[in-house]
Order: structure tokens, then sequence, then C-alpha cells
């Protein structure tokens, strides 16, 4: 592949799975005399607020981070997509109803679907990824819906429905892929959400695991120290960076090179 | 779609709302009273006599009806915690939150089309490059760090701009930009995509080869499709904006409904969670028909 | 260019929600001293008869006078808006003599009727009280002797009563004024006795005070107002960690509370900002011990756990050195506080490891931690997001994975959850705090049959231990079976104490006089001033 950011976005998943191999401190290993340092000797990213070694949680917290986003960006693309191109492609009643079902899961607050979730399926990674992809699923569904629409105006897709293509035919063979860049363009911005919001879930303890590294809610816990430690959210915070940015790249040139 | 029919429907969200909050609330553990009283030594048989008069020991379905039938009325109940009466509750809240996601969208629509436009038109390397960086940078870090940091520059070192409060002009700078900042990337990056495919598709190089000059294909060709998408999704930005934006209006120390919620929710407020539910149901569905009424416009082919 | 009309339009969209945005008014008298004070929780509520959170008082003590006040430095009940009283040989009956010229800022008479209505409306069903009522405990009925002397009655003897009654949840408000508000519209309209009038809520936004001109009735250590005392004090909310040393830094408050102890040790070092610590009385931020769950329910294991803590590290990392460990089930300032319970367990992982191996622990299967019949020692920690109790567990949780024990942390996002957690029984652990004088606060917690028993131990000697000293009138009687009742508590080792309660106001040092009260969160906002030059 001559794609540089597809090869990027392999290797920085490469390197995420292996950096935990690299950490010289155990991650969970509080210090409490050691607490706040700044980067020097010893430590290369400084210290946290418990005198962990912020080097060896960057290292192992991407797992988690890059594990969680990708669940909940499943989640929210898979119905979410199949959601607004059912209602574009039905219209009429149909549509109207789905829309109001979309509309309805929008204004339903975030933190109470998690609240939900977190009940009935107990605290854990898993559920705090379905519950951040199930409060995203409405905003991908509209974003499909009327990328679909859209194509859906074009000639050549009454053209394909006149020439005696089934609807789920034209649907995928020429609907979806047209309306595909504007849907890849909203899983970008998908996935950064995700990340944040299974930060903030991850922060009112519905993971479970307090205290394993993750850069979502290293970041969150780094709130309080943010002026009198920077680096403590600096390093997580430009990790998160690299994996949005590498991520929105990677959709991007994925898109861009079926374009004709 | 007729009026009366819009207004049928948007009822219906509402009312789905509604009843999956009302669902959504108690099927969580534990309730507001008994959190209420834990300090002050209020032992059993009190909380229960508490629960009794609010008549949150009734079946499910006695509570949903004397619900619904408050809602005939106008009455969206009394907070569980302050006893003050919701309608009140969120009025108050509601000013402080349109004046900011008003403001914040502005700026992150005229900031969102300018960063994605750069980001997409051809031939702007350096500026489309930068573009780029910063879409994807403000997409990433979260608000709460570009607020702290801008406080800190604006407020404790330049004494600029005060750093919070609502109700003076001045006070709505700081959080408007930081939040309309981190809308506007949403904003952009969709902008970039579908100005970019736009500026691919089929009838663009049909109005090139007719000999159209190139600012008119922009102008009425590839803007007009680019633009489709974004109005969705600035409808959805408005929407979460006027849902309200907790950890801006915390940081910012401004009331608003996100606060409002966000309390509500952990202390297991029914009524008042309910309410403001019901309300920012009420937003999205107004947002997002000025949204479908906007497409429309732009593109008549497009079926609403 | 096509984006001109939108910059355009964002611009004339900014000056329309400028002209429609809401102003505050300043009316009134000319103000000389004003500040603003930040608070830091939001309660759901502001009136003190009904409402039960700490940071309503904070404004509030300024606005309503209560029967007696307890003097900051002593603690002894001085008189407030009664000048003398006396209590029934049986305990039941206290007799107040009231103060005379006393008058509501909206010019009704103080006197005995006063006292009665306030008693009716916090004692009323319909008030749903969620503190006040609670707090006279076994009141039974108030009686009118004249227009300047009234009774209170109980069904048994109850010392805390005074404690009470020195409570802003039970300061005198204007019959009139309640009278002319439904329930919840009150608390906008306060009227008190108070050397502040409330001018202002908004909720959510701010609060506003203003001198009481008229005030002349005050306690023996409220002083005078000069030209430099503080006329007009408005209160914002803070709720943000982050927000409050910003908002101290920038001059934008001039008084902030509840500091993370990591920006107070970044600002002491400002120069216009004064740290001014001030430790709450009340319970400590502890594990309760559950005593009816292996294996915790094993005192050896208890007492392991304890020693086991080093609670000196936690009190330098966590809190900054700000708050002093805590040794046993009240914090030092407390009413009755047995100073025996110090250094109970001081961190020793020799006995504590002596204690695991006598009670049959033994890493015999070499996996890092103790075992016994095969099972790994385990136990569960119930943790609650708020008080830096997550941060306090992680610490305990590798302190204790070094001797040995395997912690499992269970978080809880809300106090619900909290709750339906401890019915479920399943932990060994979970941490609260509470706060007050009276140490009776820990009836709730330790007798058999009190709603909180989450350790579910019964033992009548500790019952009737904390029985006898709620009913018992005399001090020092008091202080005796209030010293048995602590050190049974750690002997038994039903809690893990933790810390102190400090709260951490960061002053401007353009201030002086600010003193706060015998319970540690409210200000005695009379006193202050601003400081000349």
């Amino acid at each position: 592949m001559k794609q540089p950011w597809l090869l990027l976005s392999l290797a920085l998943v490469i390197v995420i799975l292996i950096a935990p191999l690299l950490a010289p401190y155990d991650p969970m290993a509080t210090n409490p005399g050691e607490a706040l340092q700044p980067p020097g000797a010893g430590h290369l990213l400084g210290t946290d607020a418990l005198g962990r070694d912020v080097l060896s949680r960057v290292l192992h917290g991407g797992q988690r981070t890059l594990y969680t986003a990708a669940l909940a960006t499943v989640v929210a693309l898979l119905p979410g997509v199949g959601m607004g191109m059912l209602a574009a492609a039905a219209g009429g009643r149909i549509d109207a109803a789905l829309l109001a079902v979309i509309n309805a899961w929008l204004a339903f607050p975030a933190l109470l679907l998690a609240l939900v979730v977190v009940t009935l399926l107990g605290v854990g990674l898993q559920q705090v990824a379905l519950a951040t992809g199930a409060a995203l699923i409405p905003q991908v569904a509209r974003v499909a819906r009327t990328a679909a629409i859209e194509v859906q105006a074009l000639p050549f897709v009454s053209a394909g429905r006149a020439a005696g293509g089934t609807g789920w035919w034209v649907m995928t063979r020429h609907v979806l892929p047209n309306a595909a860049p504007a849907i890849a363009a909203y899983a970008g911005v998908t996935f950064a959400y995700a990340v944040l919001n299974s930060a903030a879930l991850s922060f009112l303890g519905l993971a479970g695991d307090l205290g394993v590294p993750d850069w979502g809610a290293m970041l969150y816990e780094a709130r309080v120290t943010f002026r009198a430690a920077p680096w403590v959210s600096i390093a997580p915070g430009l990790a998160i960076t690299c994996l949005v940015y590498t991520a929105n790249r990677a959709a991007d040139r994925l898109i861009e090179t079926r374009q004709w | 779609m007729p009026l009366v029919r819009r207004i049928l429907w948007a009822a219906i969200v509402v009312w789905l709302t509604a009843t999956a909050a009302f669902i959504a609330l108690r099927l969580l553990p534990g309730d507001a009273i008994a959190a209420q009283l834990m300090d002050s030594g209020a032992d059993a048989a009190a909380i229960q006599a508490r629960r009794d008069a609010l008549g949150l020991n009734d079946p499910w379905t006695v509570q949903y009806i004397r619900f619904l039938a408050g809602l005939l009325r106008g009455d969206l109940g009394e907070s569980l915690n302050s006893g003050q009466s919701v309608s009140e509750l969120i009025a108050f809240n509601l000013g402080p939150t349109i004046t900011l996601a008003g403001a914040a969208l502005a700026v992150a629509i005229g900031l969102g089309l300018g960063l994605g436009l750069a980001a997409a038109l051809p031939g702007w390397r350096i500026v489309g490059g930068a573009a780029r960086f910063a879409i994807s940078l403000g997409l990433s870090t979260p608000i709460y760090w570009t607020g702290t940091l801008a406080i800190y520059v604006f407020t404790v070192q330049l004494a600029l701009l005060p750093s919070g409060g609502a109700g003076r002009l001045s006070q709505l700078i700081l959080p408007a930009a930081v939040l309309g900042f981190h809308t506007a990337t949403g904003v952009a990056r969709v902008v970039q995509h579908s100005v970019q495919s736009a500026a691919g598709a089929d009838f663009v190089r049909v109005a090139r080869a007719k000999g159209l000059p190139e600012r008119h294909v922009w102008l009425r060709h590839v803007l007009r499709a680019g633009l489709l998408p974004v109005t969705t999704v600035i409808a959805l930005q408005a929407g979460f904006l006027l849902s309200g934006v907790v950890i801006t209006e915390a940081l910012f120390v401004r009331p608003g409904l996100g606060r409002l919620l966000l309390d509500a929710t952990l202390r297991q407020d029914y009524p008042v969670v309910q309410g403001v539910v019901m309300l920012t149901a009420v937003m999205y569905v107004a947002v997002n028909t000025v949204a479908d009424l906007l497409n429309r416009l732009l593109d008549p082919r497009v079926r609403v | 260019m096509p984006l001109a009309p939108v910059r355009w339009g964002f611009l004339v969209l900014v000056m329309l929600l400028a002209a429609c945005a809401p102003s505050s008014n300043a009316q009134g008298p000319v103000v000389r001293n004003r500040i603003v004070y930040g608070l830091t929780l939001m309660p759901s509520g502001f009136d003190p008869h009904i409402h039960s959170s700490s940071e309503l008082g904070i404004p509030l003590r300024q606005v309503y006078d209560t029967l007696v006040y307890r003097d900051p430095t002593t603690g002894d009940f001085v008189p407030g808006l009664a000048t003398e009283w006396t209590v029934s040989e049986d305990g039941l009956t206290y007799t107040f003599t009231l103060r005379q010229g006393v008058r509501f800022h909206d010019g009704t008479t103080f006197n005995a009727q006063s006292v009665a209505s306030n008693l009716e409306r916090i004692t009323d069903p319909a008030t749903a009280s969620q503190r006040a009522a609670f707090l006279l405990g076994p009141y039974l009925n108030h009686r009118i002797v004249d227009e300047y002397t009234i009774q209170i009655v109980l069904s048994e003897p109850y010392s805390p009563l005074l404690d009470a009654l020195s409570q802003v949840y039970l300061g005198m408000a204007s019959p009139t004024a309640f009278g002319q508000y439904s329930l919840n519209r009150y608390q906008f309209h306060q009227i008190g006795t108070g050397p502040f009038m409330l001018v202002d809520y908004v909720p959510g936004d701010h609060l506003t005070l203003r001198r009481n001109p008229d005030y002349a009735w005050g306690p023996p250590f409220y002083t005078e107002p000069n030209e430099r005392s503080v006329d007009e004090i408005e209160f914002r909310f803070y709720e943000d960690e982050a927000s409050r040393s910003l908002a101290i830094e920038s001059g934008e408050a001039q008084v902030m509370g509840e500091l993370p102890p990591i920006d107070a040790r970044v600002l002491t070092g400002n120069a216009d900002i004064r740290i001014n610590p001030v430790a709450v009385p009340g319970q400590p931020l502890q594990f309760i011990i559950n005593t009816a769950r292996y294996p915790t329910d094993n005192l050896a294991v208890r007492r392991a756990l304890l020693y086991g803590a080093n609670r000196n590290a936690i009190a330098d990392t966590v809190f900054q050195r700000f708050s002093p460990i805590a040794w046993g089930p009240l914090s030092a300032n407390t009413l009755y506080y047995n100073r025996e319970v110090i250094n109970a367990y001081a961190n020793d992982t020799g006995q504590a490891l002596a204690l695991l191996n006598q009670a049959g622990y033994a890493d015999n299967d070499n996996n890092g931690y103790l075992d016994f019949a095969g099972v790994d020692l385990t136990i569960d920690v119930i943790v609650p997001p708020w008080g830096k109790i997550p941060e306090v567990a992680q610490l305990l949780q590798d302190q204790w994975r070094t001797l040995g024990i395997r912690v499992n942390l269970k978080p809880v996002p809300t106090r619900g959850a909290l709750l339906e957690e401890v019915e479920k029984g399943e932990y060994n652990l979970v941490a609260y705090y509470s706060f007050g004088v009276d140490p009776a606060l820990l009836d709730e917690y330790f007798m058999s049959n009190a709603p909180f028993n989450w350790s579910n131990y019964s033992n009548p000697d500790l019952d009737m231990l904390l029985t006898e000293a709620r009913r018992q009138l005399d001090p020092n009687a008091r202080r005796d079976l209030y010293a048995q009742a602590q050190r049974l508590i750690m002997e038994e080792a039903l809690i893990l104490p933790v810390r102190d309660y400090v709260n951490l106001n960061a002053v401007s040092a353009s201030l002086s006089e600010l003193a706060f009260d015998a319970y540690g969160w409210y200000p005695l906002l009379n006193n202050l001033q601003v400081a000349g030059g």
C-alpha cells in the first residue's frame, strides 16, 4: 500500500498493543512520596498525584482507550447508518416514524442512558463502550439519512431503480458508496467524541477498575492538577490527539481512494 | 410535510422521550429521598413516610398516569430535592443556555465554515494543512483544557476578560469562544469532506465542461451540494449546545440546563429530569425542522 | 468573499443576544465595601427549615439569628435571641426568656409567638423538613408562657437540644414572611433578624446579602460595624474545582471555600492570597468496616487492616498535609473527643502481618496474596466519586497489596447507588463522613438499630453508652460516656478513620477578621473587614 496515513495508523495500533512491554514501571504502583514530580531522571514523563509513573501509564493506557473508542464507534456506526439509510430509502410514514425515534433518542440524556446500561449490565469497560456508542447512534443516523437522501435525488439512482434494481441493491451498490464520504467524515467526529465521552463515564466509576490506566480516564483525573502539574494532563492528552488525528486522516484516505 | 402533521410528530417525539426518561429513572437503584435524609438522622419509617407523601411508593403505572395528567394541565411537577416548581427551574436556566448556545453556534458556524473550506479548497496548501491540523486538534482536545487555559491566560494573567457568570456580554466572550471553537471543529470536518466530494462530482465536471466560470461553478454547484450534510451537522451541534454543555457551564460558572440536568440525574430528581428531557426534545425537533427546511432551500430536489 | 455575510451575521447575532441578556441591577443605598464570596456546592434548596445542605448555611448564617449561639473559641452556649434559659429537673422542659426590642428585617416584632410559629413550620409534616425537624429530636410541643417567654417540651431527655437550636437550620424567620409565601417560594424572600438581609437570590447564579443597619442584638462575639466593615456580599457558585483557584487568583472572588489541596499548596506562596484552613468537626473521612461479612467479621483482620494502612502517606499525598490524620470516630475538634484514640493503630506492617498470620493466613500458593483454605484474602470496598475517596482507596489498595491482601474497589456513581450497594451487603468497607459539633451524630451509625449501621455491629453496651450520653445533661457525665464509646469503637476496629475534614479557604489579603463559627463551615461575616490602607 502506498498510502502513508493508512500505514501509519496500522503502525500506531501495533505500537499501542506492544507498548506495555516497554513500560519501565508498574503503572498501578502508587508511590506517595514521589507524587507530582516533574519530568526528569527516573520518571521521563513525571509522576501523577499518587506517585505513579506517567510514562508507564501512557504506554499501558492506549489499549483500553483504543478498545473502548473503537467498540463505541462500531456500536454507533452500524445501527446508525442502517437506520439512516432505511429512513432515506423507505420515505413516507416509516421515515417520519424513524425520525421521531431518532429525535427522541437525541434528546435522551447520555448520562442517564449510561447509568441504565450499567444498572442492567453491571459496571465494566464493554458497558461503557456500549453506552457511549448507543448515545452516538442517533447522530450518525441523522447524518447518514441526509447523505442518503441527497444521493437518492441524483439521476443515476433513479436510473438504477428504473433498470430494475431492487431497493436493497440500489442502496448498497449506489447510495451507500456515494453517501460514504459524508458518513466517514462524521465517523471521525464520532470516534473523537467516543474517546472523550467514555472518559467522563469512566471517571464516574462506570467502567469499574479504578486506577487502571486509560488515556481518557487519566485526562479526567488530571483535571484538578492541571495547573500545578500540567505534565500529568499533557501526556495522555497528546496521546489522544495523536490517536484521533491519525484515525481521522486514515478515514479520509480510505474514502479518498474510493473516489473516481 | 404539512404543519399539522409536523406538530403531531413533534408531540410523539416529546412523549417518547418523556416516557423513556420516566422508565429509565425508575430503573436506577436507590432514590432521592433516602439520599436526602442520609445525614439527618431520619429512620426508615420517616423515609418511607416521606416517600408515601410524594407518591413515590405507588406502582409505576399510577405514577405515570399522574405524570401524564400533570402534563396535560401544563404542570411539570416539583423538584424532589428543592421543592421548586420544575417549570420555574427550567425557566431560570433556559436564558443563559440559549444565550451561550446562540453565541457559540455563531462562532461555530463562522469558524467551522472557514476552517472547513480552507481545508477543502484546492491550491491552499499551507493554510489548508494548518486548517486540517486545527480541526483534528480541536476535536481531540477536551474542552476542559482549552477552557482552563483560556481562563488562565485571559483572566488570571492578562485580566482582560471575566472568567464566568452570566448577565453581562463580557462574561459571554470566553465561554462562547472556547465552546464555539470546539463545536466548530465538528462542523469543519464535515464541511471539508462534503465540499471535497462535491467538487469531484459529475455535475460539477459537467458545469465546468459547459464553460461556466470557476467562481460560478463553486458558488452555485459545489457549495450548494456540499453544504447539505453540513446543515444537518450544524443542527446537531445546535441541539447539543441547547441541551446544555455541562463542562463549559461548570468551568465558566454559568447556570444552564446542562448542570441542572446533571445534578438532577445524579440526585435522582425525577420531575426535573423528566421536565428538562422534554424541553430538550422540543428543542431538537425545532432545530431539525429548521435544518430540513434549509436543506429544501439549498436543493429543492431533496425530499424533506 | 462568500464568507463575509457569515461574519457579519455572526456579529449581528452576538449583539442581538447581548441586548437580550439579563443584566443585574444594583439598587438601593450606596455600598462602600462589597465582596464576592465563592460557594462550592449548589444546594438544591435554600430554605434552612426545609433543606439540609451545609452550603446554604454559609450565606444564611448571616441572615438569621438563633435562640442561642456557640462561642467560636470556647464552644460554650451564649445568649442569642434568648437571653437566658433553664431546664426542668426531668430534662423535659426548656424555658427560654427572649430578648426584647428585636425586629425582623420586615419590621415584624420578634417575640414568643414568632418562635412558636417557627417551630410549627419546622415540625409540620407538610413542610417535609430534611434536617431541622430531625435536629429537634424528641420534640413534643411548645408552650407560650408570656410575650417573651416560651417553653419547649420534649418526650425524653435530649442533651443536643441547645446544639440544635444554635444551628442555622433552626434560625428564626419572620412568620409574616413565610406566611406570605408558599413553601418553596419563601426561600427567595427570606426574612430573619440577622446582621445581613437577603436582597436577591437567583438559583444557580448568585445570592446577595446587604447589611442590616438596625442590627443591635448580636451575640457577644459580634463586633460593631465600622467604615471598613463589609456592607454587601455576593455569593457565587463555583462547583468545578479548577474554577475556584482561577477565580480567587484573578480577583473575581475575594473569598473561596474548599480549594483543592494541591491548588491550596500552590497558592501558599501567593502574596495576595491567604490560605485559611478551618477544621470542620463531625465524623472524619473514614471507612466503616462490615463486621457481618467474611473476612472482616474477624476482629484480627479488621485490626490488621488498620495497622496496615499508612495514613501519613495519604494525608501527605492526597490532602497535602492540610488535614490531620483521624484516629477515632470523631474529628479532633468535635465535642467530647477522646484524646486516647490518638495513635491507636499507628501504621505498623509487622503487627498487621503478625495478626493475619495468627488468624491463619499465609501465602501458601506463592501468588503474592495471603490465603486460607485455598482462597485468597479479598476485601471489597465501596468507593463513591466524591471527597477524594477514589484516590484514598487506590492508595489503600496498594498499601494492603504489599501486605498480601487483594482489594476490590467497587465504584458507585451516586448516593442512591451507594445506599443500594450497602443494602445488598456485599462489601467489607464503605467510605463515609459527616459534620456536626455534638457527638450524638454517632447514634445514626453505631447504634444496633440505627438506619445507617453499616458496620452491622450490635452491642448492647455501646447502645447503652450512646443512649445515655444523649439523654444525660451533665457535660462531665457525657464526656465520660462518649469517651468510653469512642474507645469501644476503636477496640472493636469498627472503622478505619482517615482524616479530619479541613475546609481550605482562600481569602484575599485585602480582607481581615474572617472568622468561622464552632461548626467550621459557617463564616461569621458580621465582623469581616476590608483592610485599611
